[in-house]
């Protein structure tokens, strides 16, 4: 019979790296969270010795843990601790009576049991007693391991520089590393959410409520990425190590954001760690790795990263005269100049190639580049204000078969400025002014046809593009859960001569019905200029071809929190679309035509839906999401044109999946997802078939240190090799599918991290 | 700078030459055009003459036209479709051809409609419309000519606007066709000889496939084709050509049924004419001598 255990859990409250340019000299305006339910984890078996393991846990607004890192411990206490704050349930900290996530830290500690004992094995309660609450922001000072009896100032984490829209969708760093199918990849792992149908399985390109993928803009730190997948089915060209959240705007997006019609998809690169933070993988076709490390005195950091591929040298091995070769980086330095002022720099860029040598003479496919360089400068006020000021410079290239090369040269600066007018509302002013500069090869009038001459012109001639763009933004928060937000921005956007202005009023509300049940609203406008399909770096419309897109987004829905910590949102959608681009199928042929006329804008569409998503923290021990889009897309739905239903409409996507904690570092996780056919170009014939898939991922980590660890991680999409149909061909009244696949992604990878 | 910092910014140097750079364009290999320069006869030009004792004067004469071009070694071929004023010299031409000798070709191209896809042809749709062609003058280019008429199954445009002013003592006699002419340069098409021409079928259109280029013929002008240049071979414009044989003007003239003094397109289908349906057919076949090279 095991011995009692004695346990003690107390929680502490650690600086974190924002706190290296925070002041401690304000008032204290931050409650921290409160543990609501009593943790025992056990005494691990085998085990001998007292040990203390202190974790850094996310809580996030709602109370939930968001995230749990290990910063000092051995194992097995280290993974057992792990578990029992994963299950802990939390009261969320405060910020002028409003609830907002916080970072804390939580310090385990294991008691080895009497031998005599025959009392079964318990664990105290988390020491729950009151704990100063820190001004905003933190203190500048490096936080340590707090001693079981310390107390650390809480450092409120809610990415307050990044708004909270009622209706949006977030996923948090742990939760898009264990999707299985996403691959790690945090902006492939928002197709877990509603709302969001792909085109085709494991393309990782989305119709977000009926709008194509070229009216999606993706960001990360509010920067726009010209691309974000290696030759579009590849990895990222962002590392996960870089990421902390994703938030996926289908509608009402926060006043930063726009010049997109369908969507926003936001990253948010992690803080600047204070301690020297590593992660790496290595996989079949590539490596790649970030690290990041305090300078200065923990006043600076200096982070590096990329990926790199081997698949040159793994294709020649039995293609010799084809090469594939792609490639990024991630870099980024943090200074901060005193306990207000931080400047940063973030820089990203990819390479993809294709090419293939024929007769001796080496045809390039396709080649693409990017590079971005953002430098900002932050301040965060005594009152909770925060300040951005940033410039951003980046040049794409591209080169498209036929040797067409374009080059495109980007500038742009922007700032704004968010500060709580009372307690109860936050405003927010901003404004921003980008150019673009196209160049490219124009080749003779006389050596190629008109058609080609005038397509160079048209894709690649000479051009300066701007956009400027300013708004201005109020939250109102009356009482806790409340948040009405109303957003004024337009847009200006010029090109070759040709001149479009684009309002976009946007409206949002979350209020509580009940303590358990919210109501959430959105309302909003959203212009767009014309875009290709799919976004290719330095090549664009000139002189904005039939105008400007625009969306008219209404949705209405609730969240309910249900037992288990189980969270349930719905929401039904209504948008309508004029003048997008999109892409043209032709039975099993998706085709993005880089043409001139390709510009034209397409019908109108009238997307409608309702959006059903219910998941449980997937950092919990147990941990289950399931979520449903019930759709139609119509198009030419005007008193002129006939209607007629999108080609790419799919009436419903429904997903279930779930995250196991197995105990000594396993962790496996699996998603069903099926999603319903494409109307037929054939009369007669209906919808395709429905398409199912099955995603596997499976984990060991072994873990040392505080950050420490390597993972050896197993992840397959579409294991069942499930076909997709795409077309159906009709002769003489028979009918045969035109399958696609199986696209099938196996992946064997190993990731640490120091 | 300190030893941390240079290495900091080696270390940031060096990741950013990781990503390889795209690759520029290389040198396509040479290539020009081959042209036409398209002159005007000086009864194109608007000067009078005689046919059937009529003094004709050419009040206008745009035409529809495609320029083909194929390279005599390089067997490559361009081409190109205008709308041009041919009262004033114009000149047209058809890129993308390795340089070189290349033979040249002009011919007067009707729209046609596509009877399979139910559209009308979009690449001839899309000419090169010189200036002084005025936007009616393109309208009336755009109306179909000929519609079977059972249903829309086929269907062309004109490819020539003419408008020809005859005097003869008192008699006045204005003669506005929009004429359905698909012809070669140096077609046998409409010579004095060559009337009964099979080329001449009824109706005209079908199913050919109006992209097809014709042949390069030996007798087809031959241009030296230089790198991103044109070089041009004469043609010449001439509606007198069309009078010159067994039409007379004096035939247009008696199609004036009315006596209003315009003989339409109405007219000139209702008129019987010799070996062809209609007075405007066989105006369609005549006009194919309206262009021919210039021989050196």
């Amino acid at each position: 019979m095991r011995a009692p255990l004695l346990l003690s859990l107390v929680l502490c409250c650690a600086a974190l790296p924002k706190a290296s340019f925070a002041q401690p000299a304000a008032p204290a305006e931050v409650v921290p969270p409160k543990l609501l339910d009593e943790v025992k984890p056990a005494y691990p078996e085998g085990a001998t010795g007292d040990a203390s393991v202190v974790l850094e846990i996310v809580v996030g607004a709602d109370g939930s843990v968001e995230s749990v890192d290990v910063v000092e411990g051995t194992e097995p206490f280290a993974s057992r601790a792990t578990q029992a704050a994963r299950s802990a349930r939390f009261e969320p900290a405060r910020r002028a009576g409003q609830p907002t996530a916080a970072k804390i830290r939580l310090l385990v500690s294991f008691h080895a049991p009497p031998p005599a004992s025959a009392d079964p094995p318990t664990a105290p309660p988390l020491d729950t007693r009151p704990v100063p609450t820190s001004p905003a922001p933190p203190p500048p000072a490096p936080a340590r391991v707090a001693k079981p009896a310390d107390v650390e100032e809480v450092v409120v984490t809610g990415r307050r520089d990044e708004p909270r829209t009622p209706t949006e969708h977030r996923l948090g760093r742990s939760e898009m590393r264990l999707l299985p199918g996403a691959f790690g990849d945090p902006f492939r792992a928002i197709d877990v959410l509603p709302g969001v149908v792909p085109i085709v399985s494991g393309l990782p390109y989305y119709y977000i409520r009926g709008a194509p993928p070229s009216a999606v803009g993706y960001f990360i730190d509010e920067v726009r990425v010209p691309y974000l997948f290696h030759f579009g089915l590849g990895p990222g060209v962002i590392q996960p190590a870089l990421v902390e959240e994703v938030a996926l705007h289908p509608a009402a997006y926060p006043g930063r954001y726009g010049r997109f019609s369908g969507g926003i998809v936001a990253g948010t690169t992690r803080d600047p760690p204070k301690e020297l933070y590593g992660e790496g993988q290595i996989r079949l076709f590539d490596a790649g790795a970030y690290v990041e490390a305090p300078l200065a005195n923990g006043r600076a950091t200096v982070g590096v990263g990329g990926r790199y591929s081997y698949t040159a040298g793994l294709v020649s091995l039995f293609a010799p005269d084809v090469t594939i070769d792609y490639r990024d980086y991630n870099a980024r330095f943090s200074w901060a100049l005193d306990d207000r002022w931080r400047l940063s720099a973030l820089a990203i860029g990819s390479f993809d190639y294709a090419s293939q040598v024929e007769e001796g003479i080496e045809e390039v496919y396709f080649a693409s580049e990017f590079h971005r360089l953002d430098l900002r400068a932050d301040r965060r006020g005594s009152d909770g204000a925060t300040t951005r000021i940033a410039t951003t410079f980046g040049i794409d290239r591209t080169r498209l078969e036929d040797a067409r090369f374009a080059q495109n040269l980007v500038a742009g600066v922007r700032g704004r400025h968010r500060w709580p007018v009372s307690r109860e509302v936050e405003v927010e002013l901003g404004a921003d002014v980008f150019a673009e500069r196209y160049s490219g090869d124009i080749p003779n009038r006389y050596s190629v046809s008109r058609r080609a001459y005038e397509e160079a012109l048209e894709l690649f001639g000479a051009r300066v593009d701007t956009a400027t763009g300013a708004w201005a933004s109020a939250t109102y928060k009356p009482r806790p859960g409340w948040d009405l937000t109303g957003t004024l921005r337009g847009d200006v956007f010029t090109s070759d001569g040709a001149a479009a202005v684009g309002p976009s009023p946007r409206a949002s509300m979350r209020v509580p019905v009940t303590s358990k049940v919210a109501f959430l609203g959105a309302l909003g406008v959203a212009p767009q200029p014309p875009a290709f399909a799919i976004p290719i770096p330095a090549i664009g419309y000139r002189r904005l071809p039939g105008g400007l897109s625009f969306a008219y987004q209404k949705s209405a829905g609730a969240e309910l929190r249900l037992p288990w910590r189980f969270t349930l949102k719905t929401v039904g959608f209504h948008h309508s679309y004029f003048d997008l681009r999109a892409f043209a199928r032709n039975r099993n042929d998706i085709e993005i035509e880089i043409v001139p006329t390709a510009g034209e804008p397409s019908s109108p569409t009238q997307a409608y839906g309702l959006e059903v998503f219910l998941m449980r923290k997937l950092s919990e021990r147990y941990s289950a999401f399931a979520s449903g889009t019930l759709s139609r897309a119509v198009l030419g739905s005007t008193r002129t044109e006939p209607a007629g239903v999108s080609p790419f409409d799919r009436t419903w996507v429904a997903q279930v999946g779930g995250v196991v904690d197995l105990g000594r570092n396993w962790r496996a996780s699996a998603r069903y997802l099926s999603y319903g056919g494409w109307p037929s170009d054939e009369p007669g014939v209906g919808r395709l078939p429905p398409f199912h898939r099955l995603d596997l991922r499976l984990e060991k980590r072994w873990i040392w240190g505080e950050h420490r660890f390597m993972g050896l991680v197993l992840e397959g999409l579409n294991v069942t090799a499930n076909e997709e149909v795409l077309a159906t061909t009709c002769i003489e009244g028979r009918c045969r599918h035109e399958e696609f696949g199986p696209v099938v992604a196996p992946s064997i990878g190993v990731e640490g991290a120091l | 700078m300190s030893r941390s910092t240079k290495r900091v910014a080696a270390l940031f140097g060096a990741l950013l030459s990781i990503p390889a750079c795209v690759p520029a364009s290389e040198a396509p290999p040479p290539a020009g055009a081959a042209g036409a320069r398209l002159e005007p006869s000086a009864a194109a030009r608007g000067e009078p003459f005689e046919s059937d004792g009529w003094r004709v004067t050419v009040e206008k004469l745009v035409v529809r036209v495609r320029i083909n071009a194929f390279g005599v070694r390089s067997n490559g071929y361009g081409w190109d479709t205008y709308i041009a004023d041919v009262m004033r010299p114009a000149e047209i031409f058809a890129p993308g051809l390795r340089v070189g000798p290349a033979r040249v070709q002009v011919e007067l191209a009707t729209r046609k409609f596509f009877r399979e896809q139910g559209t009308w042809d979009a690449e001839w749709d899309d000419a090169v419309v010189l200036p002084g062609v005025a936007p009616d003058d393109l309208r009336w280019l755009t109306d179909p000519v000929f519609v079977t008429p059972s249903s829309f199954e086929a269907a062309s445009s004109a490819s020539v606007l003419v408008v020809l002013r005859g005097e003869r003592g008192a008699s006045r006699v204005t003669v506005r066709a929009a004429l359905e002419v698909d012809s070669r340069t140096d077609s046998p098409v409409g010579s004095c000889a060559g009337d009964e021409d099979e080329e001449a079928g009824w109706p005209p259109g079908g199913d050919e496939d109006v992209r097809r280029p014709p042949p390069p013929e030996e007798d087809d002008p031959v241009v030296d084709v230089r790198a991103n240049d044109v070089v041009y071979a004469p043609f010449e414009v001439r509606p007198e050509e069309v009078f010159r044989c067994e039409v007379g003007f004096g035939e247009l003239a008696a199609a004036d049924t009315n006596g209003d003094g315009v003989v339409d397109n109405d007219e000139l289908l209702a008129a019987p004419a010799r070996s062809y349906a209609s007075l405007r057919q066989m105006l369609d076949v005549r006009f194919g001598v309206l262009l021919r090279p210039v021989k050196p």
